[in-house]
């Protein structure tokens, strides 16, 4: 987190949280006042926004339709995710296991080129390496 | 009432709710339509398509309760999950791109279900009308955290990111936003 990052955090804390005025947060981060004021105005400006919500007669009219719907649809269906997540479980674990084994093969027979390879460049004709 | 006890009863009517009871859903719908309408409003063309999109949340909340599980998520982000699906089924049923006159027109439209003193509707209608500006990740986490007074956690949880990744991206919105609002103030 830089410093900008550090004061806004700051200050929007001491904001929310002590009801001080975005002058009075900015007063214990005076190195980065300038910078800081525009974004503190920006965030506080947001907190107008609270005041759009849908008309009292649209929430009326839509609790009633989903009340009515609900009624229609029944009982939310029980997932059967469980049960699903358990029948899927194995081939995940299955196909982790095939991968860990092919990888540790894989390990192997790398190790074994790689150290049949360097005995090979020190071999000496009529050596078992010799080719 | 403390707020863990409002937690505790959240969780007893979510559980009351997945065990069929249509009144326990009907109290979260109170609790939540309000935050879903705002959340919605700020992305679609108008007040009556905010609406009916609030609505489809709620019924697809209904119906697939079922599969939601309380241990797993918090209810609030499981429920914005399935707000910002629905706008973007939305705006692939209409294939609409939103222009920025559309979105402008939005806000002009809207201005008139604002329930503010006259100045602060002016002020309002003049923010709600740079939001579109911004990009859909900026505007998800200044909506949630300035508007609906989400904190980091819950902001993280509702658009499923990491906290630092939502204190990274507030910093750039609100400095994005603090230039759109210099720009229409000259």
């Amino acid at each position: 987190m830089n410093e900008l990052q550090k004061a806004l955090e700051g200050c929007l804390e001491l904001i929310t949280h002590e009801s001080i005025s975005i002058e009075e947060a900015l007063e214990h981060y005076p190195q980065v006042v300038n910078e800081e004021r525009p974004l503190l105005i920006a965030a506080q400006s947001l907190g107008t926004l609270k005041g759009i919500q849908p008309s009292a007669e649209y929430k009326k009219k839509a609790r009633a339709q989903l009340v009515q719907r609900m009624g229609l649809h029944g009982a939310p269906a029980r997932s059967a995710s469980s049960s699903f997540e358990a029948a899927s479980l194995w081939p995940k674990l299955r196909a982790t296991a095939v991968m860990r084994t092919a990888t540790s093969l894989a390990m192997v027979l790398l190790l074994f080129i790689t150290t049949g390879t360097a005995f090979a460049q020190r071999a000496l004709p009529g050596d078992f390496l010799y080719l | 009432m403390t707020i863990n006890s409002t937690a505790l009863d959240e969780k007893q009517l979510l559980q009351n709710a997945i065990n069929g009871d249509q009144q326990a859903f009907a109290s979260i719908y109170d609790t939540y339509v309000d935050e879903i309408y705002r959340f919605i409003y700020f992305r679609v063309e108008d007040q009556p398509t905010a609406e009916d999109i609030t609505s489809t949340v709620f019924l697809r909340a209904w119906e697939n309760l079922g599969g939601f599980e309380i241990r797993k998520a918090p209810f609030k982000a499981w429920i914005y999950h399935i707000a910002r699906n629905a706008v973007i089924d939305h705006y692939r049923a209409s294939k609409s791109n939103t222009s920025l006159e559309a979105i402008h027109n939005v806000a002009d439209a809207g201005a008139t279900s604002v329930t503010q003193p006259v100045e602060t509707l002016v002020e309002g209608e003049k923010l709600a009308k740079l939001l579109p500006e911004l990009t859909e990740d900026q505007r998800n986490v200044l909506v949630l955290k300035f508007v609906q007074g989400y904190s980091k956690k819950e902001v993280a949880d509702a658009l499923g990111k990491r906290q630092g990744a939502i204190r990274a991206l507030q910093m750039r919105a609100l400095q994005a936003l603090a230039q759109l609002m210099e720009m229409h103030d000259e």
